[in-house]
């Protein structure tokens, strides 16, 4: 079915004054659902994932009918309600992961070293404290605790969770030369107060 | 990696565990504050607060950069529709149904057939008309020489003094316009000017005018329009000159409506 914003507006009109709400709303959804489940596709989700991520956006769409301003574009709001829809379904996940991997250490503790469910901590044995200078350790710590707040947030991102410039641009809400002007302060500062070499820079 | 690469991971990784310290593992931002943060909308300290979380949590981060991802949809559809597309919308309908959502819209309950605006100008219109009549302030109270037309007349008998319930009752006197409450000159009038009081329930000074009547005769009239007095007890007192402190004269009455 085309995607008509005239169509898809004489729709909206109509499920809103509730004139054949069942027949209107039926159509608004197979115009939206190919649109928006080829979306959920593309960004590499399974047919059945896409479905159930379609599926509650446009349930979402129809609860909030009431909400939508007649002015607005229809598309703005249907990407604003499965935007919604889609950060639930990752947080979703993302709190089976956790449940998962919590689930998963404590049966390896209990099965590879029971005692240490004592000492109040599941993670595993810090294996790289041993070789590591801890007065050297502490300088870095002191010197990284000490960067401006952006610089620090954005040389975490890079260096601890290994995010490409792009990616630190949109998660600090900066621009990307900003993200490489903060980087490369950050390690000139290493380099000179520490002597720290930290290899080439690498892939964006 | 290099050594000092991995140094500043540790060091990095540190710090964070030191920020993490006493916070729930499990508390994130809510999805609407994510979403409020991507698209720029968060006031500038839950803002930073977000920003710093990014860099103690594994899962927001990537929150935030599948949202971005997921900005807009493709020009087109796919050619034939999605296999599941019937059985979802079957889906939907049904959920939907349990809602009610099919008997919710406005047609089965109110029907607007004009303009909101005009309705609301409308419904502004009469409580503005409402209030008006509701709360407008009473007329003053206004000594006449001819009692207007139409108006009722009430003449105050001069009060005795000490006699038991000594108020004149006046039931009902209200019309439309208000009514009229007369008092004739009595043996110690004589006057040239008087101070006119009217004291409320409790002797309390409601209303003071000076008054000259036109001639040694004529009757003291005052106008008191509809709602300037409450049900309740009054003192009529006429004064002779200022600073001459003993009353010419009193009538008290008590007025009772309906």
């Amino acid at each position: 079915m085309a995607w008509d914003e005239e169509e898809i507006r004489r729709l909206l009109a109509a499920i809103r004054t509730g004139e054949g709400r069942e027949e209107n709303a039926a159509r608004l959804f197979r115009i939206s659902y190919p649109r928006l489940f080829s979306r959920f596709r593309q960004l590499g989700w399974s047919p059945q994932d896409s479905e159930d991520l379609t599926q509650e956006s446009l349930l979402g769409v129809f609860r909030s009918i009431g909400a939508f301003r007649s002015e607005a574009k229809f598309e703005t709001w249907l990407l604003q309600i499965a935007n919604h829809a889609y950060a639930n379904f990752l947080r979703g996940r993302s709190a089976q992961k956790r449940g998962k991997k919590r689930e998963e250490s404590l049966e390896s503790v209990l099965e590879n070293d029971p005692g240490r469910l004592g000492e109040g901590s599941v993670l595993p044995p810090r294996q790289l404290d041993g070789l590591i200078d801890r007065e050297r350790l502490a300088k870095v710590e002191a010197l990284v605790a000490a960067l401006p707040e952006q610089m620090r947030t954005c040389f975490g991102l890079r260096y601890d969770h290994g995010y490409k410039y792009r990616e630190i641009a949109v998660l600090m809400r900066i621009s990307i030369e900003t993200v490489k002007a903060h980087l490369h302060q950050a390690r000139e500062r290493l380099k000179e107060k520490l002597a720290l070499d930290l290899g080439p820079e690498g892939e964006e | 990696m290099t050594d000092d690469r991995d140094l500043v991971v540790r060091a990095l990784r540190r710090l964070a565990e030191a920020a993490r310290k006493g916070q729930d593992p499990d508390a994130h931002p809510t999805v609407e504050e994510i979403i409020a943060y991507h698209a720029g909308e968060l006031p500038e300290e839950p803002h930073q607060a977000l920003q710093q979380h990014l860099l103690l949590c594994r899962d927001c981060p990537d929150l935030i950069l599948a949202l971005d991802g997921f900005a807009r949809l493709p020009e087109t559809g796919p050619e034939a529709a999605p296999a599941g597309m019937d059985s979802a919308w079957e889906s939907v309908r049904r959920r939907l149904a349990t809602e009610g959502w099919f008997e919710g819209g406005r047609s089965r309950r109110f029907r607007w057939t004009a303009p909101r605006y005009l309705l609301a100008a409308a419904a502004l219109l009469v409580v503005a008309c409402l209030g008006f009549f509701l709360l407008r302030p009473a007329r003053p109270l206004r000594i006449v020489e001819q009692p207007p037309s139409g108006l009722p007349q009430w003449e105050l008998a001069p009060t005795v003094r000490g006699g038991e319930d000594s108020a004149q009752k006046i039931g009902n006197p209200a019309s439309e316009g208000g009514f009229i409450l007369a008092a004739s000159p009595e043996g110690r009038w004589g006057s040239p000017a008087y101070q006119v009081e009217l004291l409320g329930p409790g002797d309390k000074p409601l209303w003071s005018s000076p008054w000259r009547p036109k001639s040694p005769s004529s009757p003291f009239l005052l106008e008191v329009p509809r709602g300037s007095l409450s049900p309740g007890e009054y003192l009529l007192r006429l004064s002779g000159r200022q600073g001459v402190s003993e009353p010419v004269d009193e009538r008290r009455f008590r007025l009772a409506f309906r």
